[in-house]
C-alpha cells in the first residue's frame, strides 16, 4: 500500500514536472521565432562581454603589482634624483639651483678629489673587463667548444668564483695575501722583499684588477660556449677540409658567425661602463688609490648626509648624460656590421 | 674503435702545441680557484694559534668543534650565526620566488594577449636595459626608507618588479608554446588564470628552475641590499662581512672561516644536484633570448 501511495506520487512529480519543462520550451520556441536571430546576437555580445570582462580582469590584475612597482622604482625614483641633482641645502632650507654641478666641476680640477679617482678608476676597470677579460673570455669558450681535454672539469671549476659569494672568495684572499699569507710568503720567497698587496698603493689598484680577472669568467663562458655550439658542424668540417687554422677559424668563421651575440654582450658591458668596479668595498674600502665609482656612491649613501646624496644624484646624472650617447653610438654602429646567416 | 667527436678533429703540429699549453694554463688557473678555497677549509679546522703559526700547512688537531663554536657564538651586533641564516633563506628564497612568479606571468600576458600598452611594457623593459642611468642610487635609497622597507618583510615587495632580461627570456619563451592548449582549456571551461598556473606554467618549468637557481644563488650571495636595506636583518653574506673586522681584531679567522663554510653548504649542494639543469636551460633560454 505505501509502495503504491510513493509511485502515485513519483508518477504526479513527474507529470508536473513535464508539463512545466514543455511549457518552458514551447514559450523559448516562440520567443526565438518572433525575434529571431537579433535575440542570438545579444546572447553573443553579452557573452563576449563577459569573456572580455574576465580576459582584461585577468590582465590588469595580473600586471598591477609589477606596474606599480616600475612606477615607484624606475618612474618616482628617476624623477625624485633628478629632483635631488638639482637641489642644494642652504641654511634655511634647500633651494634649486646648479650648485652640485658647480661643485662637481671644481672637484674635477683637483687631481686628489676623490670624484676624480673614482671615476678614473671606473673606466679603467671597464677598459680592463671590455678589452682584456671578455675577449679572454671568448678565446677559453673557444677550446670548451673544441672540447680541450678535461672540458667537463674545467667548465664547472671555472664556473665556481659565480656561484660562490664575493664575501667568501674575497675573505679567502684577504688573507691569502696578509703580511702572514701564504701568497705573500710566497712572493717573498722569489723576490726576497715582503710585498703587501692590498696595503701599498702601488700594487693595491693592480692587485684588484687581477682580482677581478681570476673571478671575472663565470657565467659569460656558459653563454659564449652555447654561442659556440649553435654553429653548424658542417661548416667546421668543410674548413678543416679547406685547410683553415685555428687562428683562422676563429677570425674569419666563427667570430663572424657569433658577432650577433657577441655585440649584444659588449652592448650591454658598455651601457653598464660607469657601474663597474673592483672588489673595493670588500678588500681595500678604497684605500690606497683604489676607489671606484659604485665604492664613492655607496660611501656617499650611507654617510647620512643628504648634501653628499644630492652631489651623488647630481654626478649619477652627468654620468649617464655622456655614458648614454657612447653606448647608443656603440649600438648603432654595431648593427651595420652585417650578420652572417647559418 | 673509438669514436672521435667531430669538433675534437685531428690535432697535430702546432695545434697540438697550443692545446697542452692552453691545458697547462687551464689546469694552473683551476689549481688557483680551488687552492684558496681548500686552504680556507684547512684553516677553518685549525686553532687561531696554529693559523698564525702554520699558514701553508695542514692543522696540527683538526678543531671541528669550530663549525659548533661559529654556529653558537658567531654574532654581529647581536644578530646571530642562525639568525643570518634564517634571513638569508626569507631574503633569497621570497625575493626569488615573488620574483620568476610575476616575471612569468608578466611574460606570458604580453606574450600571449593582445591589449594596449602591451608593446609599451616590453619596449620599457628593453629601455631600462639599454639606457644607462646612475643617478638613480641615492634616490632608491631614500625610497626604500620612505615606504618603511628597510629591515623588514616588505621588501619582498620590491621582488615585483620584471625589469630584465629575465622577462625577455619568459616572453620568448611564451612565444614558442602553441596557444591550442589555452583554447583547449577554454572549451573544458577553463579560466585564464587556471590556464595559466595549471597549463603554462608547466610547460616552462625548465625555465622557472634556471632562473630560479640562478636567482637564488644570486640573492643568496649579494651582500650589498642587506648591507644598504637589512642592516639589523643581516643575511649571511652581510653579516659574515661585517664580522670579519672583529674577527681580524680578536684573532678568530678560523672561527670566521667556518662561518663562511656554513654558508657556502647550501650553495654548494644546489649546484652540485642542478648544475647540469642550470648550465643546459640557461644557454637554451639564454640563447633564445
Amino acid at each position: 500500500m505505501r509502495d503504491d501511495k510513493e509511485n502515485i506520487f513519483k508518477k504526479l512529480k513527474r507529470s508536473v514536472g513535464d508539463f512545466f519543462y514543455d511549457m518552458s520550451v514551447e514559450f523559448h520556441s516562440l520567443k526565438k521565432e518572433m525575434f529571431g536571430k537579433k535575440e542570438e546576437a545579444v546572447n553573443l555580445k553579452r557573452i563576449k562581454r563577459k569573456a572580455d570582462i574576465r580576459k582584461y580582469l585577468f590582465i590588469w590584475l595580473g600586471l598591477a603589482l609589477p606596474i606599480a612597482n616600475f612606477l615607484i622604482f624606475f618612474v618616482y625614483v628617476n624623477i625624485s634624483s633628478i629632483d635631488m641633482a638639482f637641489r642644494h641645502s642652504t641654511r634655511d632650507g634647500y633651494v634649486y639651483d646648479f650648485a652640485n654641478f658647480i661643485s662637481i666641476f671644481e672637484e674635477f680640477r683637483n687631481p686628489y678629489s676623490l670624484i676624480s679617482e673614482s671615476l678614473l678608476n671606473t673606466i679603467k676597470y671597464w677598459a680592463f673587463g671590455f678589452f682584456i677579460v671578455m675577449p679572454l673570455c671568448y678565446l677559453i669558450s673557444y677550446f670548451f667548444y673544441k672540447k680541450i681535454w678535461g672540458y667537463n672539469f674545467f667548465r664547472y671549476v671555472f664556473f665556481m668564483p659565480s656561484i660562490i659569494s664575493a664575501v667568501i672568495m674575497s675573505s679567502f684572499f684577504k688573507f691569502m695575501v696578509e703580511p702572514d699569507g701564504p701568497l705573500t710568503l710566497l712572493i717573498k720567497s722569489i723576490t726576497g722583499k715582503q710585498i703587501l698587496l692590498l696595503s701599498n698603493s702601488d700594487t693595491a689598484f693592480t692587485t684588484l684588477l687581477l682580482y677581478g680577472l681570476w673571478g671575472g669568467f663565470g657565467i659569460n663562458l656558459i653563454y659564449f660556449t652555447a654561442n659556440l655550439q649553435r654553429i653548424p658542424i658542417d661548416i667546421i668540417e668543410y674548413s678543416r677540409l679547406d685547410g683553415v687554422n685555428t687562428w683562422q677559424e676563429i677570425r674569419y668563421l666563427l667570430f663572424p658567425l657569433t658577432w650577433p651575440f657577441y655585440s649584444t654582450f659588449m652592448f650591454l658591458n658598455l651601457c653598464g661602463i660607469f657601474g663597474s668596479g673592483g672588489a673595493a668595498l670588500l678588500l681595500t674600502q678604497g684605500a690606497y688609490g683604489t676607489y671606484d665609482f659604485p665604492y664613492w656612491q655607496y660611501v656617499k649613501v650611507t654617510d647620512g648626509e643628504s648634501g653628499s646624496t644630492y652631489i651623488c644624484a647630481a654626478l649619477g646624472w652627468l654620468i649617464t648624460l655622456i655614458a648614454m650617447p657612447i653606448s647608443l653610438l656603440f649600438k648603432h654602429l654595431a648593427d651595420k656590421v652585417e650578420a652572417v646567416e647559418f | 674503435m673509438k669514436h672521435r667527436n667531430k669538433l675534437e678533429t685531428k690535432r697535430n703540429g702546432l695545434t697540438l702545441i697550443l692545446f697542452i699549453i692552453v691545458f697547462i694554463i687551464f689546469a694552473f688557473y683551476s689549481f688557483t680557484i680551488i687552492y684558496p678555497i681548500a686552504w680556507g677549509l684547512l684553516s677553518s679546522l685549525k686553532t687561531p694559534t696554529d693559523f698564525y703559526d702554520n699558514s701553508f700547512g695542514f692543522p696540527t688537531v683538526y678543531v671541528w668543534k669550530n663549525y659548533v663554536t661559529a654556529w653558537t657564538n658567531l654574532e654581529y651586533s647581536n644578530i646571530t650565526l642562525p639568525e643570518m641564516f634564517w634571513n638569508s633563506i626569507w631574503f633569497s628564497v621570497g625575493s626569488i620566488v615573488i620574483n620568476v612568479y610575476f616575471t612569468a606571468l608578466v611574460g606570458y600576458i604580453v606574450s600571449k594577449y593582445r591589449f594596449r600598452g602591451r608593446m609599451f611594457i616590453y619596449n620599457m623593459v628593453v629601455f631600462s636595459m639599454i639606457i644607462p642611468l646612475y643617478g638613480s642610487f641615492p634616490a632608491t635609497y631614500k625610497t626604500y626608507h620612505e615606504l618603511g622597507f628597510v629591515d623588514s618583510y616588505l621588501i619582498l615587495l620590491s621582488a615585483t618588479g620584471v625589469l630584465g632580461m629575465n622577462f625577455i627570456l619568459m616572453v620568448s619563451y611564451f612565444k614558442n608554446i602553441s596557444w591550442t592548449y589555452a583554447e583547449a582549456a577554454m572549451i573544458d571551461g577553463g579560466g585564464h588564470f587556471t590556464i595559466f598556473s595549471r597549463i603554462m606554467l608547466p610547460l616552462v618549468k625548465p625555465m622557472l628552475v634556471s632562473l630560479f637557481l640562478v636567482g637564488f644563488i644570486g640573492k643568496w650571495n649579494d651582500y650589498m641590499s642587506a648591507l644598504l636595506y637589512l642592516p639589523n636583518k643581516l643575511t649571511l653574506a652581510a653579516g659574515l662581512y661585517r664580522y670579519q673586522e672583529i674577527a681580524m681584531r680578536q684573532g678568530l679567522v678560523p672561527m670566521l672561516f667556518a662561518g663562511l663554510f656554513i654558508a657556502l653548504v647550501p650553495i654548494l649542494i644546489v649546484y652540485c644536484a642542478f648544475s647540469n639543469t642550470m648550465m643546459n636551460n640557461m644557454t637554451f633560454g639564454g640563447i633564445k633570448g
